[in-house]
Parts: C-alpha cells; sequence; structure tokens
C-alpha cells in the first residue's frame, strides 16, 4: 500500500465520528446513518484517486454521503414509511414556571422535529448547524448556489422552531 | 440597518457576513431590544442541535467500519509496529504523552521551507522540542485543508489531556504539535522524504510517517475532532479558549 493510500485511511477514520453523526442527522436514525457511512466509506475507498489533495476530505465525504442518501430515498420512495406525528409524550415538562424556554425541549424532540422537516431543508442543517460547514462549503457540497444555502437555512430554522414550539403540527410529506 | 432579514440574521450568527455588515447588524441589535429577542429565537435552533445529535462524536468507532477502512492495513506492519512503539515507550508509560517522537528527521535540518533563518524548530527551557516563531504562527493561523503556503494542516483536535493539537506537513516533514502554555510543543515529528538521518531518538525507515502519526494520534487520543467552524473559533480566540 502507498503511503497516500495510508494517509487516507488514517483521515478517513478520523473523520467517521462526524460522519456519523451526518448520517444519522440526514436520516433520523443511528442504523440508517451508519449504514450511509459504510456505504460511503466503501465508495470512498473505491475512488480514492478522484479525490484531489488539497481539498477537504470532510467536504468530499458529505457529498458522497448525501449522493448515496437521494439514491436511496429515490429507489425507496415508494416504500417510505409515513413520518409519524411527534409524539405527544415529550412535551410539557417543567411547568413549574421556573423553566426557561428550552428546557421544555428534550433532544429527541428535537431529532424527531429535524425529521420532519423537507429534505433539502434537513441536507442544509445537517451540514450548516451540526456539522460546521461554511456556506461555501455546504453550497460545493450539494451542489447548489450560496443564496439558495441562505434561504433554505433561514428556512429550516425557522421550521424547526415552529415544531418545537408546537406552533404548527403539519410536517413534510412526500 | 432598519429592517434585518431572518437571512440576514442567521447569516451573521454564522459568520457568513461582511466586516462591514457585521457593524451595521451589531449596532442594529445593541440598539433594539427587540432585535435581540429575534436573535436569541434564531441562534435557538442550532443551540438545540448540536447536542441533539452529538451521541457518535465521542463513541467508539463500530468494528463495521474498522473493517472497512482498516482491511487493507492489516498485515501491512501497523501491529508489529504498534507493539515494537509500545516496547519502547511503555517503560515510562506516565512520560509518554509528554515524550516527543523524532523519527526520520535529521535535526538542526529545517522542517520550514522558504525561511533560511528559521527551520521551524526551536526548544524551550525544560528541553522539550517546540515549536519556533514562525512555525508556532503557522500552527495557529493555517486552517486545515488549506492548500497555500509551506505548512499544511491535516487534522485539529483536542487530545484526552484537554490540550489542542494539530497534525502538520511541510515539504520536509510531518507531525502533531499541542498547544502547551502558550507554546506548540512537537509531540511527533517524522520526516517525509530524503534519507532518514537523525540526532534524535528513533530511527525508523522512511515512508513510515502516516504509521508514526497515526500511532501517535492513538496514544494521545482524541477528545473531538474540531470543525471548521470549532477551528475558527478557537483561532479568533488566539486558541486561548479552554479545549475541554
Amino acid at each position: 500500500m502507498s503511503e497516500g493510500d495510508n494517509r487516507f485511511r488514517v483521515e478517513l477514520r478520523a473523520l467517521v465520528p462526524r460522519l456519523r453523526r451526518f448520517g444519522h442527522s440526514l436520516t433520523g436514525s443511528p442504523d440508517d446513518g451508519d449504514d450511509l457511512v459504510q456505504e460511503a466509506l466503501e465508495k470512498a475507498l473505491s475512488r480514492e484517486v478522484q479525490f484531489q489533495v488539497g481539498s477537504r476530505l470532510d467536504s468530499w465525504m458529505y457529498k458522497i454521503m448525501q449522493n448515496a442518501w437521494i439514491d436511496q430515498k429515490r429507489s425507496a420512495a415508494r416504500r417510505r414509511q409515513i413520518i409519524q406525528p411527534m409524539s405527544e409524550d415529550v412535551v410539557a415538562v417543567g411547568e413549574d414556571g421556573r423553566d426557561t424556554f428550552d428546557s421544555r425541549i428534550n433532544l429527541r424532540q428535537v431529532r424527531e422535529a429535524m425529521m420532519h422537516l423537507h429534505p433539502d431543508e434537513r441536507s442544509v442543517l445537517a451540514l450548516v448547524s451540526i456539522e460546521g460547514q461554511t456556506y461555501r462549503e455546504a453550497a460545493e457540497t450539494l451542489g447548489i448556489p450560496i443564496g439558495t444555502i441562505m434561504s433554505r437555512l433561514s428556512r429550516a430554522r425557522a421550521r424547526l422552531l415552529q415544531l418545537l414550539d408546537g406552533d404548527d403540527p403539519v410536517s413534510w410529506k412526500d | 440597518m432598519d429592517k434585518l432579514s431572518d437571512e440576514m440574521i442567521t447569516a451573521w450568527l454564522d459568520g457568513e457576513v461582511t466586516q462591514q455588515q457585521r457593524s451595521e447588524i451589531e449596532a442594529a441589535i445593541a440598539a433594539s431590544p427587540e432585535l435581540g429577542v429575534r436573535v436569541a429565537r434564531l441562534s435557538r435552533a442550532d443551540r438545540l442541535l448540536a447536542p441533539a445529535f452529538a451521541e457518535t462524536l465521542n463513541a467508539p468507532i463500530p468494528e463495521r467500519f474498522e473493517a472497512v477502512i482498516g482491511r487493507s492495513r492489516r498485515g501491512d506492519g501497523l501491529a508489529s509496529f504498534r507493539a515494537a512503539l509500545s516496547g519502547l515507550l511503555s517503560p515510562r508509560p506516565m512520560a509518554m504523552a509528554a515524550a516527543s517522537l523524532v523519527v526520520g528527521v535529521m535535526l538542526g535540518g529545517a522542517i520550514l521551507s522558504g525561511s533560511p533563518t528559521d527551520a521551524g524548530i526551536a526548544t524551550d527551557s525544560q528541553g522539550r522540542m517546540i515549536a519556533s516563531d514562525t512555525m508556532a504562527a503557522s500552527l495557529a493561523s493555517v486552517v486545515s485543508g488549506a492548500n497555500a503556503g509551506p505548512l499544511a494542516i491535516r487534522l485539529s483536535f483536542v487530545d484526552i489531556g484537554g490540550r489542542y493539537c494539530r497534525q502538520f506537513e511541510t515539504t520536509a516533514a510531518a507531525g502533531l504539535a499541542c498547544l502547551e502554555s502558550e507554546s506548540w510543543v512537537i509531540d511527533t515529528l517524522s520526516g517525509t522524504g530524503g534519507t532518514p538521518s537523525l540526532s534524535g531518538a528513533y530511527v525508523m525507515a522512511g515512508g513510515s510517517a502516516d504509521i508514526v502519526i497515526s500511532a501517535a494520534i492513538e496514544r494521545l487520543g482524541i477528545q473531538r475532532v474540531l470543525d471548521s467552524h470549532e477551528e475558527a473559533a478557537a483561532m479568533a480566540s488566539g486558541w486561548a479558549a479552554s479545549a475541554h
């Protein structure tokens, strides 16, 4: 194995925790997310020659995952589960008045709300808000203009808050 | 700026506005409590999202991924190298994290090219190998993945000991430097080219830089890898904020 190949693997390995996080935030399931990571790792290793040295490996991997996810969704479109309404049991703790706004929201609710966003909005939110990509990086990963990143991001955040605050229970459906 | 769109506020929150816009937005927010409430609301989404998906970051890497990534590395000498390395280092386990491992580098030769007066490496009063001023400036300011200048950064992370560490590469060497009381201590340094030549500790064959560095990263332990936002924030604070 060449030195470059070995370095590539070391860097891929260091990225795995973040790739798993990205997979989870896209698919809403740690297992489905890991399947996506697995697919992307296999693709990356078979296409290593296409990776341009000096560009960001994380962006390249996110892009592979994003594309694999879109492909999966297309092929599974007819079998897609109906997204369930957000569960009620996680709302309304801490009603003694002392709690701040956010303490009534638990992390599971946030993950559920994320899954109620349109996939396009979810991708942008995952890349920028969770993975920490810049607008330019996210635009390259998704192959869309920066202006679209800005508008989707703004919409996605507003939508997420609406869902969490219960202003609007209607979720995205395909 | 009379009317700020949500888009503009979120762009400001993300650090994606020009200096000029930034001053205007900050002045507007300072002048308007109503705007402050909107800012707080808009920043809430991110404050909630990050912890909601943080679970995998500190989880061990599942075997299925190790199998994919490491498959062709097995039998490549890595395991025996690790065994040899731990044999070398085990007599002083507590001192291990502080020990520098220098491999295949001619000390006194230049780590950084382009500066005839500064080789990149200096020694501090305790005899530790630290980055010279020029090199330290690069370590503190080069963005991961940027492909310009004499030094490139491959990875920024916080080690188990809570130090900021950066995996760097120059034309002559590759290594790891970790920040300790304002000095970038060179934890590991490995030559990447030429004949291995050494006046330091251990001699290894050339071409082993990656193995040396990956073993060193495992030895230090990654607490978390910095993403581009975290890296930018650390840089903006002069790497002063606590890495814990």
